[in-house]
């Protein structure tokens, strides 16, 4: 009797001690807190025009089975906003990492690109996306270019960085050793310059993202910047949310789905 | 090649007349002049011969146009509104990013509980809230700093989050077992220790502060450097825009690496004294 009297508090305690300490908790409660919280609040609002969570999901709902006012459903919209992030990264990447090499190896090119560099990393893209209409009109384009010039300047420096961290020994090494170079690309150089293209792409991808929003709403005529632009002009607060809500998601979705599968692929080498 | 190389050979083929004289240049100078030079020349070439000079203006129309804002005086105002705008928003972003940070490095439960927003508003692109705030507050002037607040203070969290966290726990523990008093504790072990991350944090505020700030101004503002912007873009004038823009540029870059550098230097002076 004493013993389960003494015993059941402990068991409780330590049920509530593993309650207080799961991270899950915490989690819930942050967007339970944040949504419950907007959605009673919103009604108190001296304003109209703040639409409740529930609104903006039946809103995207509505969006995903295709039922929308905009001139594209989210699908076509998005896809077109993909296939453009798609291209400048592929351009970004390419071109990057030509000058970034060049940049790592040679102290002279060094030399002659860093200020352009420098002064690309410290330039705001809007204003790529505001000279990259007026220059390329309202094409399809003009948001891939604001994507490149935005997205560049990270790939260069991270790469450059990478070439001039491979480890020279091992070079020289598998050289006096007449490693084939295919091989020595692919088991020395490689895996060291990985970590450096990583940070690159990560870099790259949430610039170019972000970069590619503002360049649709100034200088497209389609994909998912431009939907929100409509959405801005004919005053539609649930539409924005909405757009924002699918561009948070898929934000999460590549980071989650695409990021880290490909982080755990490249780095398996790791111990 | 190394520059040690590179040097000697230069020391070696010193010789007479202007091109021995150009030779002594420590090459990576040569090189970084060459960049300018060839960037500028390109463009000015571009510009002349290749397409329009109203569709890309050549970089001494747009430093004239540049003279021209300043000497109306029209510079002035609209710079010193941007400024204002910056410099309202970014305590508020630095206050409320390091108090988040904090809490996040000092509880794990605020840590779970703060993670997931911060995942979010660190991918939300800041145009969309800045859209949001113009629809909802109208042009008043709380609606730019919202947004600017939201959309930025996350990034100071994150760095003030990893810096609680990489604190010297065996320091401040060693500090509490001899009795030190909790100010010097702060100001000897903390601060010092907090000050790189205040400082990368700080640098990353005032570089997305102003960027945004003039993201706003595009759409829902009067005055500052964006809506002059925005006022050349829709009379297509290239020139007045790059104007505007790069002027904004200089000043901003040129604030971060003489004033913010320099600070930064004194601030983090004890670690040179400590790794020498």
């Amino acid at each position: 009797m004493t013993s389960t009297a003494l015993d059941r508090p402990h068991v409780g305690d330590s049920w509530l001690q593993g309650l207080r300490q799961s991270t899950a908790v915490p989690r819930m409660l942050a967007i339970v807190t944040f949504l419950g919280g907007w959605q009673l609040l919103v009604p108190f609002l001296p304003t109209e025009q703040i639409p409740t969570p529930a609104a903006i999901a039946a809103f995207m709902l509505d969006e995903l089975r295709g039922d929308t006012v905009a001139r594209a459903t989210v699908y076509e919209s998005f896809a077109i906003t993909f296939a453009r992030l798609g291209i400048g990264l592929v351009v970004t990447f390419v071109l990057g990492t030509a000058i970034g090499v060049l940049m790592g190896t040679s102290r002279r090119a060094d030399a002659f690109f860093r200020d352009l560099v420098v002064g690309l990393l410290a330039m705001p893209f809007v204003i790529w996306a505001l000279v990259c209409a007026m220059w390329f009109g309202f094409t399809f384009t003009t948001p891939i270019i604001t994507v490149v010039l935005a997205a560049i300047p990270f790939v260069i420096t991270n790469i450059a960085e990478g070439v001039r961290s491979v480890p020279k020994d091992l070079v020289d090494m598998a050289r006096a050793y007449d490693v084939p170079t295919v091989r020595t690309l692919r088991r020395v150089i490689a895996p060291s310059l990985m970590p450096f293209m990583f940070a690159a792409l990560r870099y790259a991808l949430s610039l170019g993202w972000k970069a590619l929003a503002v360049a649709e709403v100034f200088g497209a005529s389609s994909g998912a910047g431009w939907v929100i632009r409509f959405w801005y002009t004919s005053h539609r607060m649930t539409g924005l949310f909405a757009y924002l809500g699918f561009f948070v998601v898929f934000a999460i979705v590549i980071e989650v789905l695409v990021l880290k599968r490909l982080s755990d692929r490249v780095f398996r080498w790791r111990p | 090649m190394t520059a040690a190389a590179e040097t000697g050979h230069d020391a070696v083929g010193s010789g007479a007349g202007v091109l021995g004289a150009f030779k002594r240049i420590p090459f990576e100078v040569r090189w970084r002049v060459l960049g300018y030079v060839t960037l500028l020349g390109g463009w000015q070439f571009l510009s002349t011969y290749v397409v329009a000079s109203h569709i890309l203006p050549s970089p001494v129309t747009i430093s004239g146009e540049m003279g021209r804002v300043i000497a109306e005086g029209q510079f002035l105002t609209h710079f010193g509104a941007t400024v204002q705008r910056t410099f309202i928003s970014l305590p508020l972003v630095f206050v409320v990013g390091a108090a988040v940070g904090l809490a996040m490095g000092l509880s794990r439960w605020w840590e779970a509980f703060f993670r997931d927003f911060i995942t979010v508003l660190l991918s939300i692109p800041g145009l969309i809230l800045v859209l949001l705030a113009i629809l909802l507050m109208g042009l008043s002037p709380w609606g730019p700093i919202l947004a600017i607040l939201v959309t930025n203070f996350a990034f100071v969290t994150v760095q003030v989050w990893e810096g609680v966290k990489d604190l010297p726990r065996d320091l401040l523990d060693m500090a509490a077992a001899f009795g030190v008093n909790s100010r010097t504790r702060m100001r000897h072990i903390v601060l010092p220790a907090l000050a790189p991350y205040l400082f990368t944090a700080f640098t990353y505020a005032f570089t997305l502060t102003w960027k945004l700030a003039m993201v706003t101004e595009l759409f829902g503002a009067s005055q500052g450097v964006g809506f002059r912007m925005r006022a050349e873009f829709w009379e297509f004038n290239v020139a007045g825009m790059l104007a505007w823009a790069l002027l904004l540029f200089i000043i901003a870059v040129a604030f971060e690496k003489l004033v913010l550098k320099r600070v930064e230097g004194h601030v983090l002076r004890w670690r040179e004294a400590t790794f020498r």
